[in-house]
């Protein structure tokens, strides 16, 4: 097919509509005229590649195309119930972002010293140059999407050496029915800074509703950043989150992701082990019920020498729901002594469920070490029968294996008063996947 | 307390008892004896109600109900705890988890309060000390990492806080030096009561000397073939099971 048809193709219903939409809107989107620009540009590029579906490789388990209605409209802030806050009392640095805009956020005496938070909408009405680069045209379909009809996020920066206490939350919420968010995120962590993130991404829309985030990482020599990401919107929503990361001389990285409910959610991250000494660890737990679609992918690239990474994604799917685990890894030539392991565990908790898990690597060194692992199965059959002949009820029995399963994940990042509400959030879950209330 | 008339039972299509009548009475304590292959084993598992043992005809009344109708968890409500041979490991699921959610799914079952977990602590201290249990280890994961005569110990804890009125101890013997079996025996001995019954199956009469039965039974290809007072258990560690079981 000549490209001009495979553009054609690509821009039936769905991309034509999101082309009208850019048409109508784009006088109304914030910045100036090299924004304004850029945004054309984006969305040149998301049309010559249509909405990701599932005969790219990339996108094989989870057909975004077929499942987006389409006739969404572009959200504009403004009312739409606000979820509630899983975090609900955790001390920490808030900021909520509810139908593609910041509704609050900290003062800035508010914060520590070193640490900016600034709102994106306000950041495009008079953009520095620096901005430019991370503004990019070249990543994926919904990367451009989102550059093409962005509206709000926040740029969180943390200065050298400076060590927050309290967690920076980011909630992030879409609660109306039929329109899309996008929204994009740059934080930036300066020499030896360290910070835990919290993210929830959450939201019940009473109809098809769809979260497009985007978010850059920036962790320079030395930076430690904690990340937390719970993707927790349920309903009828569409979630993809689409992260990138740099990870710097001796920087680290750790993240965890924990997914659950949303009609599909994918969590895409891509990191990059810039320079030596950086590393990277990856935790991943979803919880897939109904007709859910729960997509975990991320790629590693190790790109420069003596950089490690470690990734671990547990779940579980019951119902008719399904999940993928796609892990792909990168060493590039000139990364001698990479240290990378991926595991990916899985259990089906129904006939019908099923879990895809890819692990993908292209190794381009010698001296590397490079491990995975993969394993799909159901709960044990005598770890089982030991709990139910200690008078424990198989469903009781079944719920304590699997949340036991899902724990390891969670402990990877460490102790904090966030995860006694992951825990109880994860309950609920299992709850729901497992069929017991 | 328990009465088994009769029983066969198949695992995979394969008959492995044959015929076994067994009567316990209330606080008496029963060993069974029997080469590798006997059935011991299937039969601990037909009394806890494993999935796969296949019980094609005979009966097991326990306390005079039908044991065969019910489910594993509530045969361990009515007061059947099987400790097992191979305890499993239980990653992510503290042992002291573990029996807290057991003892409360129990009195649940029972229509009994709930124990508060002051008064379980308590409790489970005191047993365990008596046991030799480090406390540490009621923290870990359930079995995983525990030595052998770790993993038994924990088995003769869940019958102390459990109290089931039937103990089965499958091979609670096997892999344990001399001082790990005087204190699982110990520990035995303490719950004997007029109101526990124990059924202790073993391949040496060596766990015999330390709790001694009120019966012993031998069993061979799915039946009993000899039943007797403590002295059968030493007959057949002097003479072998081939002997005493031809002779019968």
């Amino acid at each position: 097919m000549s490209a001009a048809a495979q553009q054609r193709q690509n821009q039936s219903a769905p991309e034509a509509e999101f082309a009208a939409l850019f048409a109508s809107v784009r006088a109304h989107l914030p910045g100036p005229a090299w924004i304004q620009g850029l945004r054309a540009e984006a969305l040149a590029a998301f049309l010559s590649q249509g909405l990701p579906h599932k005969r790219l490789e990339h996108w094989k388990y989870t057909d975004f195309r077929a499942r987006f209605a389409g006739g969404l409209a572009l959200a504009q802030g403004g009312e739409g119930e606000t979820p509630i806050d899983l975090f609900d009392g955790l001390n920490a640095h808030r900021v909520v972002l509810a139908n593609g805009t910041v509704r609050s956020m900290p003062e800035a005496d508010g914060l520590p010293d070193g640490v900016e938070i600034m709102r994106l909408a306000e950041a495009l009405t008079t953009p520095a140059l620096w901005l430019k680069p991370w503004l990019r045209t070249d990543h994926s379909a919904l990367e451009s999407l989102n550059l093409a009809f962005m509206t709000d996020g926040v740029l969180i920066r943390v200065g050298a050496g400076t060590r927050v206490t309290l967690p920076i939350l980011l909630h992030n919420s879409l609660s109306q029915a039929d329109v899309m968010a996008h929204t994009r995120s740059l934080v930036m962590l300066e020499e030896g800074a360290e910070l835990t993130l919290i993210e929830i991404d959450d939201g019940a829309p009473p109809s098809q509703s769809f979260l497009n985030s985007v978010m850059t990482l920036s962790l320079e020599p030395g930076a430690r950043l904690h990340h937390l990401r719970l993707v927790a919107a349920h309903g009828p929503s569409l979630l993809v989150r689409s992260d990138r990361a740099e990870v710097a001389q001796n920087a680290r990285y750790e993240t965890l992701v924990c997914a659950s409910g949303a009609a599909l959610a994918r969590s895409e991250l891509s990191v990059l082990l810039a320079e030596p000494g950086a590393s990277f660890d990856l935790a991943g737990a979803y919880v897939a019920s109904g007709e859910e679609l729960n997509d975990i992918t991320f790629t590693v690239t190790h790109g420069a020498p003596h950089t490690t990474s470690r990734m671990l994604v547990k779940g579980v799917a019951g119902g008719e729901s399904r999940a993928a685990v796609q892990g792909g890894v990168i060493v590039k030539p000139d990364a001698q002594k990479s240290d990378s392991h991926q595991m990916a565990r899985g259990i089906l908790l129904s006939s019908r469920a099923e879990i895809d898990q890819k692990p993908e690597l292209e190794i381009f060194a010698d001296d590397v070490k490079c491990g995975h692992g993969a394993a799909i199965g159901a709960l044990d059959g005598e770890q089982l029968f030991y709990l139910r002949s200690r008078g424990i009820p198989e469903a009781q029995a079944r719920a304590m294996l699997i949340a036991a399963f899902i724990g390891e994940v969670i402990e990877r990042l460490g102790a904090g008063d966030w995860q006694a509400r992951v825990y109880a959030w994860l309950d609920l879950r299992l709850a729901a996947a497992t069929g017991t209330t | 307390m328990l009465d088994i008339k009769d029983l066969h039972a198949t695992v995979d299509g394969k008959e492995i008892l044959k015929g076994l009548t067994l009567s316990i009475g209330a606080g008496q304590v029963h060993a069974l004896m029997g080469p590798n292959g006997s059935g011991k084993s299937t039969l601990s598992y037909v009394l806890a109600g494993r999935d796969g043992y296949q019980v094609t005809s005979g009966s097991i009344a326990f306390r005079g109900r039908d044991l065969l109708a019910m489910k594993a968890e509530e045969r361990a409500a009515q007061g059947i705890l099987l400790a097992m041979q191979y305890p499993v490991e239980i990653p992510g699921v503290t042992a002291m988890n573990f029996l807290r959610t057991a003892v409360n799914a129990q009195a649940r079952a029972r229509g009994e309060p709930q124990i508060d977990a002051v008064a379980f602590l308590k409790r489970i201290r005191a047993v365990a000390q008596r046991l030799n249990i480090n406390e540490d280890m009621l923290k870990r994961s359930l079995n995983v990492g525990f030595s052998g005569g770790e993993k038994k110990r924990n088995e003769v804890l869940q019958i102390a806080m459990l109290e089931p009125a039937l103990a089965i101890l499958d091979e609670t013997d096997s892999g344990l030096d001399i001082d790990a079996l005087k204190l699982v025996a110990d520990g035995v001995n303490d719950m004997r009561s007029p109101e526990r019954s124990f059924l202790v199956i073993t391949h040496y009469q060596r766990l015999l000397d330390y709790i001694v039965p009120d019966k012993v039974h031998v069993l061979s290809a799915g039946r009993i073939v000899r039943s007797g007072g403590p002295d059968l258990a030493r007959d057949l560690e002097a003479q072998g099971y081939e002997k005493v079981v031809s002779a019968a």
